[in-house]
């Protein structure tokens, strides 16, 4: 059961996933496919990592965090250097066996605010470290 | 409506992991934990190496969901998935996925796929739920 007194919200963004930084992160997956660049779109789990990214800037999770749940749900493609933001809900939830889980709900919106995806990321953090 | 379940293998994406693409996925997506990158903080951590992160083993699956579904996936897809044992660079990593047509509805159907990252060894170390809409014509 979630913890509702170490519940919070966060704001992330604005920021876009430019034609650079999608090659890059293909790159480095080693994900050859050609479909992206045909149809100018970001994979969902490309938004997730980048949402990810933001997160931990914003947070500054410990080291020796490690992840343990990821879910998404895609609304519509994303557009490669489509402005989009995010917004977060953190839940810490009850410690176990020397690990924090931590529960992060998000939404990524467009310019206009439309849903483009939505997901849950879950990670452990070593107990006593939780941000 | 189907009136039966229809299933298939979706397309298995083998990939090495790298030390060299733990590095770089570390720096693409801006995470500076040690557990992937220095091997002495991992090993302190009951690792026998610095371990990948769980995107970039995730992102082998879009690759075969992507692969499977094209459009659809990106446009529809929705994804649960659990991990459960990390990938080390050295292990040869290997997708799987079993997917099941599910009724038309209003021009779609709604596929579902059981899917999942093994090692060389056979270890799940990820394992989940995929599903995707996907346009079927008129005619079908």
């Amino acid at each position: 059961m979630e913890n509702k007194q170490t519940a919070r919200s966060v704001e992330l963004g604005p920021w876009a996933i430019g034609r650079e930084a999608l090659e890059a992160y293909l790159e480095a997956v080693q994900d050859s496919s050609t479909i992206y660049e045909e149809l100018d779109l970001v994979p969902p789990p490309t938004v997730a990592a980048f949402v990810l990214r933001e997160f931990l800037r914003n947070e500054q999770l410990p080291a020796g965090t490690i992840q343990t749940i990821q879910q998404l749900q895609s609304m519509r493609p994303v557009r490669i250097d489509e402005e989009l933001r995010c917004d977060l809900w953190l839940s810490f939830l009850p410690e176990e066996d020397g690990w924090t889980p931590v529960s992060a709900v998000f939404i990524v919106q467009d310019r206009e605010r439309e849903i483009v995806l939505k997901g849950r990321t879950v990670v452990l953090v070593p107990s006593g470290q939780a941000p | 409506m189907t009136a039966q379940a229809e299933r298939w293998s979706l397309p298995c994406i083998t990939k090495e992991v790298t030390l060299l693409q733990v590095r770089t996925f570390a720096k693409v997506c801006g995470d500076p934990n040690p557990i992937h990158l220095e091997p002495e903080f991992a090993s302190k951590a009951d690792y026998s190496g610095i371990i990948a992160q769980g995107m970039l083993t995730l992102a082998f699956i879009n690759e075969m969901l992507t692969l499977a579904f094209g459009i659809s996936w990106l446009a529809t897809g929705k994804l649960r998935v659990r991990f459960q044992l990390p990938a080390y660079p050295g292990d040869e990593v290997c997708t799987f996925g079993s997917a099941t047509n599910g009724p038309v509805v209003q021009g779609y159907r709604l596929i579902t796929s059981r899917i999942g990252l093994k090692n060389q060894r056979g270890d799940n170390l990820i394992s989940g739920v995929a599903s995707v809409s996907v346009s079927v014509p008129a005619n079908q």
